[in-house]
């Protein structure tokens, strides 16, 4: 492993660690089935259901219509830090990775943490926000399979405007950060917001679809985040009307898998590198225009 | 058959016969259309494109057919720049563009063992642009010479083109690892590992020195108004110049002179041996001039002789400083057993932190620019305690001193042909020209203002690059010097930069790479 890859790994295997964690206890109180909408008794969970503000699914789920208040506090809280912490952990490992890597050795942890707390305050305000218009939209139309057919339409629009790549290739900026004292506070808290900021300028739309969904909701979710977490992987470009689709995580994930064999073979010593004998072209592939 | 590749200023003459029918392979691709894969033009496209920097050059007309969109896709802008990937994507880059010239030479009836000559511009007296370069005829007086390039301005931004030796150094053929780190410390002699990023910013140690000096210069900026930018100095034209080629040449040799030295290995990964093509980017490739594609792996460009080709003489024109002479001067003594140098193709672990940083943005405008970095104290001692000689009772008490690198993070800019020094503990009266010794290196930041375009894939972060200081971190801690809580950066432009450039560093940052 080199040692960039080393330090990738210092910050991506607990990220992914947790996110594993927060998607286990997610799924465990929420299956995948579960709707916002479902009705009374319809086996959802609590803490999606608190989420969508749902206060027939609350009192379905078992809890006391007397007590919906106190539980409704705990039960956002709780789901809110669940669905936050799966959806977006990963998200974050490109600017912890920055902010630790050139913040002091005692300023690290500081620095990590006000990165991850300015991050998780812009998407809990622009979450709020979120719930609001879905509410907003259930109630206005009366019928969720038609809110969540304007949340997919919504989605669709963004997903090919310019303004989503703008976002997009604002996201992926690493800015320099101060190293002393509150200027570095300061620095490591803007670097984090401004960073939430454009991945929720980027993100909106498709979490407004998670957020409708009538059923189904965890499966919405982790699909949404699959989604979100591979799209940074693609170039920035020039923003335009245009169809955006992860591509490279497709080519990834298939280049990863077609070399398989011949990166077990490498590291087993049974090749050293394909170079051939004579001239240029002996050993290494052509192929007609 | 092994070709050779052979010094352009030994060949015996000004147009040898090496360089006349270079000239002509190069004439003969020049005549091609744009959209043919082997004309001249679609091959600088591979490096870099730009319309409006093409179009300001004379090299894009409206008349000009594009290529189609799968030749675009396939072929166009792959040049691998602030990644791993840099020196083996450039090394089958130029071998492909010296097969097509070859086939034009053969052609012409001209020798089958053709070579692209290579400018070492290191060697004595041979700094100055090679004379078939500079001027605008053929040997025979006859004009349209297609070696010569009107936006070719040099340091000075007056057509008299040569490479500054005070200002371009081979420090990195000392870095003991190919690859290194993004986080501050060494990026190592090729490149840093990008892994699944689209986009490295982090110069490797060649790349930086004396690559992109030796563009930025030639290049250059016309010091005549519009002052326009030379274009070797951009990579959306450089290849449009035929130098590019002979300069390219060389860094490929400074690669072989490299593998040369003692225990100096090339990555065994397999995703450098697979090239980027692993993790889902274009698969590196180059149109051949039979109508093949010729695709290649970075493994494929490891070995020399399997490719067919030598160069005359390995030997760098400045050797590199032995790590035991560093030892000698710090008072360090080693056992034997520690003696002899132990190299990895890749180190296992790196450990590098941030020792202080500057409080704001630098800008980089007019004659000289200055700032202060303060140090932390803790991490400063670190520095300084890796540094006090110790004598070891057994193998495992001797530690290396530590390396310690000056970054100048997210330069950013609107010129890429704003070369500048960058001098670390001069005092305030202290004229930079009379303390070469606390010079920390010369950066031209060569992609500069493509880094900087928020919609390109660098996201508008510019570029860091990463100087080595160790030696004069050394020199200030043997003079007592080294105790402070901040130390001086001074930025000295090689021409006074303008406004206009809108150049600045965001922040410039000391980093110990050590235990």
């Amino acid at each position: 492993m080199t040692p960039e890859a080393q330090e990738r790994r210092r910050i991506r295997m607990p990220v992914l660690a947790v996110t594993t964690v927060a998607w286990a206890v997610t799924l465990l109180a929420d299956p995948l089935r579960s709707g916002s909408g479902a009705g009374p008794g319809a086996g959802q969970g609590p803490a999606l259901a608190v989420l969508c503000f749902d206060h027939h699914a609350i009192v379905g789920a078992g809890l006391p219509a007397s007590h919906a208040s106190i539980e409704n506090g705990a039960g956002l809280l709780i789901g809110w830090a669940l669905m936050l912490t799966a959806m977006m952990a990963p998200l974050l490992i490109p600017a912890l990775r920055h902010v630790r890597a050139r913040s002091l050795r005692s300023r690290r942890w500081r620095a990590v943490i006000l990165v991850t707390v300015a991050h998780a305050t812009v998407w809990t305000v622009g979450s709020i926000e979120l719930l609001a218009v879905a509410s907003a939209l259930r109630s206005v139309t009366g019928q969720p399979d038609l809110a969540v057919l304007l949340g997919l339409v919504a989605a669709l629009i963004w997903q090919l405007s310019p303004l989503k790549q703008h976002c997009l290739n604002r996201h992926c900026a690493r800015r320099p950060i101060s190293s002393f004292g509150g200027a570095a506070d300061r620095d490591a808290l803007r670097f984090g917001g401004t960073h939430a900021a454009w991945c929720l300028g980027s993100c909106w739309a498709l979490m407004l679809v998670a957020l409708l969904a009538p059923a189904w909701h965890v499966a919405v979710m982790l699909v949404v985040s699959v989604w979100m977490w591979v799209e940074p992987l693609d170039r920035p470009e020039r923003p335009t009307w245009r169809v955006r689709f992860p591509l490279r995580f497709l080519r990834i994930a298939g280049a990863t898998v077609r070399s398989l064999p011949q990166r077990v073979a490498i590291r087993a010593g049974a090749i050293v590198g394909p170079a051939g004998p004579g001239g240029l072209g002996a050993g290494v592939s052509r192929s007609g225009l | 058959m092994t070709f050779i590749r052979r010094n352009v200023w030994q060949l015996g003459g000004d147009w040898a016969d090496e360089v006349l029918w270079y000239a002509r392979g190069v004439a003969a691709m020049k005549a091609r259309a744009l959209a043919t894969p082997t004309s001249w033009r679609f091959y600088a496209g591979m490096h870099g494109f730009s319309s409006a920097r093409w179009q300001e050059l004379g090299y894009l007309a409206p008349t000009d057919r594009p290529p189609s969109q799968a030749q675009l896709s396939t072929f166009w802008a792959q040049c691998q720049h602030g990644s791993w990937y840099f020196l083996p994507w450039h090394r089958g880059y130029v071998l492909a563009l010296e097969a097509n010239i070859r086939a034009e030479v053969v052609a012409l009836n001209g020798p089958h063992d053709w070579a692209l000559p290579y400018w070492n511009y290191f060697a004595p007296n041979e700094a100055a642009l090679p004379p078939a370069f500079a001027g605008p005829d053929w040997p025979d007086g006859v004009g349209d010479n297609p070696l010569f390039v009107k936006q070719r301005y040099g340091p000075n931004g007056d057509g008299d083109v040569f490479v500054p030796t005070d200002q371009v150094d081979l420090n990195a053929l000392g870095d003991p690892d190919f690859t290194g780190v993004s986080s501050g410390g060494s990026p190592g002699f090729g490149g840093v590992d990008t892994g699944f990023s689209h986009s490295g910013h982090v110069h490797g140690g060649i790349e930086t020195q004396p690559h992109d000096w030796v563009h930025g210069l030639v290049g250059g900026k016309d010091a005549q108004p519009p002052e326009t930018i030379g274009a070797m100095a951009d990579p959306r034209t450089a290849a449009l110049d035929p130098i590019f080629w002979l300069h390219h040449a060389n860094i490929d040799r400074l690669w072989a002179s490299w593998n040369a030295g003692p225990a100096h290995l090339d990555p065994s990964q397999p995703t450098w041996l697979q090239g980027p093509a692993s993790v889902g980017e274009r698969a590196f490739c180059a149109p051949m001039p039979d109508g093949t594609t010729f695709t290649y792996t970075p493994g494929e460009m490891m070995n020399l002789e399997d490719l067919g080709y030598e160069y005359d003489d390995l030997t760098p024109a400045v050797a590199p400083v032995s790590p035991q002479d560093r030892l000698d001067r710090l008072g360090f003594e080693v056992p034997a057993e520690l003696a002899a140098e132990e190299g990895v193709a890749v180190p296992e672990e790196t450990n590098v932190e941030l020792v202080g940083a500057n409080d704001e943005t630098v800008p980089v405008v007019g004659s000289e620019s200055r700032t202060q970095v303060r140090l932390d104290a803790p991490a400063r001692q670190r520095v300084a305690d890796s540094l006090a000689p110790s004598v070891a009772g057994d193998v495992e008490g001797v530690a290396a001193p530590d390396r310690v690198f000056l970054n100048l993070e997210n330069v950013r800019g609107q010129s890429d042909a704003t070369a500048f020094r960058v001098y670390l503990g001069l005092g305030d009266e202290e004229d930079p020209a009379e303390h070469p010794e606390r010079l920390a290196g010369s950066i031209a930041p060569f992609g500069v203002s493509q880094a900087s375009d928020s919609d390109d894939e660098h996201a508008g972060q510019g570029l860091t690059f990463v100087l080595e200081i160790t030696d004069i971190v050394d020199q200030l801690h043997l003079e007592g010097g080294f105790d402070v809580n901040s130390l001086p950066v001074r930025i000295v432009p090689v021409r006074p930069v303008s406004r206009e450039s809108e150049l600045s560093i965001g922040r410039i940052s000391i980093f110990r790479q050590g235990r």
